[in-house]
């Protein structure tokens, strides 16, 4: 499990991270969402111990961060970080030397996965490879906690697909996935609980199907003129187009759409809101990732 | 996780080793080409004596070259600290293999350079007028204390300066170089003494004037005996070495 508690981090005047409180619960995949500069990477650092946040915990299987906690620990930063001059093996050596938990076998078998040479050095591998090489090594320790942003970057559509696959299993083995993605796709898929960060603060967070349900959109249509909602426009956001209106149901659609029908609406239809639609709706702004 | 620095230490004593064996062949091929070139016959009294004293203090300058070339190593983790600090061991430890492995690499490369001046004395014909000197222990450890002072203070230079270790040792021989010259130029007084006092925490300074035949200090531009400049460099390298693995361990990624 990692908990994170009143998260707070600031450079000079700047605040990246506003207080951030989520808890990711054993064996679920998290994904965390947000524009650039949302605060999802400094939020990571100051999980691993990379920068010490101003305020706040984190504590991983109610344990505070120590070195010990990196032996069941696996990340996968942003950018591949490589030693360009090691050959793919050598990092393997580097991996089994310093993790107690290495496990060579399945390193060997992830080596196959994504057809990396291990004689190959990692100044000479792709993009996609390098990720797929910090995956490696991070995995390599079968970690009950993995904390990867941008797991996927550079991966051709089989590779990511092939990574979302290994984080699934690796969650069903119990372990927990705390990842960041511009490709709500991605998450989408992996994803049990999502956690939206916007200016440093996380403006959503829950499970991933209470979410959706929570922001279910009940349309409905009326012939001639729209009749008083008896008071719907309090509970709820309410949105009119001409005759027809779309109510945000908080969670009650079905009885949303009920109402509309004994208001005598011609048509209603309940629509499932996507990832995107939350996210978007969350940060409040339709520009790009 | 020193895996990595004793990779990195192979490879600069691979490049080191390749350099000393390149000098070794190149007195090999111009003894091999003919007569003349080194003349070895001296006259009866005429005779020169090679002091190993002065040999250990020229191969120094190995170390100090091999220094310079390790200073780097954990600055330049700045760019894999997700691998270097993602280890269940705490930073300082990380940090103080690191420093030993430099370490020995240093010595290393000494006595490598050691092993390689004899051998080229051997190969000119030269090595029967060596001669072992008592200073010559003394002098190993000022200059070996000269390499750790320089290691220390760049690495705790470079310790808040990720990425820029090589920079900063590069750098490093200018700026040391140019402080012990600018002890000699005619400047005011505030301004000499201001460089004076640069000059006690500049390794060039303990090591020079060390070869003069009168006592071990009067040229020196620090006045004080070897054994107490070889206490004074490794003082200073070691508590320069504490405080950038200090640094080090604490900075922010």
């Amino acid at each position: 499990m990692i908990a994170i508690s009143g998260l707070v981090k600031r450079y000079r005047d700047v605040v990246a991270v506003d207080g951030v409180t989520l808890e990711v619960p054993t064996g679920s995949v998290c994904g965390l969402l947000g524009r650039n500069g949302a605060g999802k990477t400094t939020t990571f650092k100051c999980l691993l111990g990379f920068a010490k946040p101003d305020a706040g915990e984190v504590r991983f299987n109610g344990a505070p961060l120590a070195p010990e906690t990196f032996a069941k620990l696996g990340y996968v930063p942003e950018r591949p970080a490589l030693y360009l001059w090691l050959t793919v093996q050598q990092h393997l050596e580097i991996a089994r030397r310093s993790q107690p938990a290495y496990d060579d076998a399945f390193a060997r078998e992830l080596l196959a996965t994504f057809r990396l040479d291990g004689r190959k050095k990692a100044g000479r591998l792709s993009k996609g490879q390098q990720t797929a090489l910090s995956l490696i090594v991070a995995l390599s320790t079968r970690p009950s906690v993995l904390i990867l942003d941008e797991p996927a970057s550079g991966l051709d559509p089989v590779m990511q697909r092939v990574v979302l696959d290994l984080l699934i299993d690796a969650a069903t083995s119990g372990a927990t996935i705390l990842l960041s993605s511009h490709q709500i796709g991605q998450i989408d898929r992996a994803a049990d609980r999502v956690a939206i960060m916007r200016d440093g603060k996380i403006v959503i967070a829950g499970e991933l199907d209470d979410l959706r349900e929570a922001s279910r959109v009940v349309e409905a249509t009326f012939i001639g003129s729209v009749p008083d909602l008896g008071g719907l426009e309090r509970e709820m956001r309410i949105e009119q187009i001409g005759t027809s209106v779309r109510a945000h149901a908080n969670g009650k659609a079905d009885a949303v759409a009920a109402r509309f029908g004994a208001l005598g609406a011609a048509g209603v239809r309940v629509l499932d809101t996507s990832l995107e639609d939350l996210f978007l709706d969350a940060v409040d702004d339709g520009g790009t990732l | 996780m020193h895996y990595v620095e004793l990779m990195r230490a192979r490879r600069v004593l691979i490049g080191y080793g390749i350099a000393l064996l390149a000098i070794i062949a190149v007195t090999a091929l111009t003894v091999l080409a003919g007569p003349g070139h080194v003349h070895t016959d001296f006259k009866r009294g005429s005779a020169p004596i090679i002091l190993s004293s002065n040999l250990i203090a020229g191969c120094i300058f190995g170390a100090l070259i091999v220094a310079t070339l390790m200073i780097s190593g954990l600055s330049a983790e700045a760019t894999t600290t997700p691998i270097i600090w993602t280890r269940p061991t705490p930073r300082d430890t990380i940090a103080w293999r690191y420093v030993a492995i430099d370490l020995a690499t240093i010595v290393l490369a000494f006595l490598a350079t050691v092993a390689c001046v004899y051998v080229v004395l051997a190969i000119v014909g030269l090595i029967k007028y060596a001669v072992y000197d008592p200073r010559s222990m003394s002098i190993a450890l000022l200059g070996l204390g000269t390499a750790a002072m320089w290691y220390g203070l760049v690495s705790a230079a470079a310790a808040r300066l990720p990425g820029r270790g090589s920079m900063l040792a590069g750098l490093s021989w200018v700026v040391f170089l140019a402080i012990g010259g600018l002890t000699a130029a005619p400047f005011p007084a505030l301004v000499h003494g201001l460089v004076d006092a640069l000059n006690y925490l500049n390794p060039l300074a303990y090591f020079s004037g060390i070869n003069t035949s009168n006592a071990d200090s009067l040229s020196a531009m620090v006045s004080l005996n070897v054994v107490a400049r070889a206490s004074i460099t490794w003082v200073i390298g070691l508590v320069a070495i504490f405080a950038s693995v200090r640094l080090w361990s604490t900075r922010e990624a």
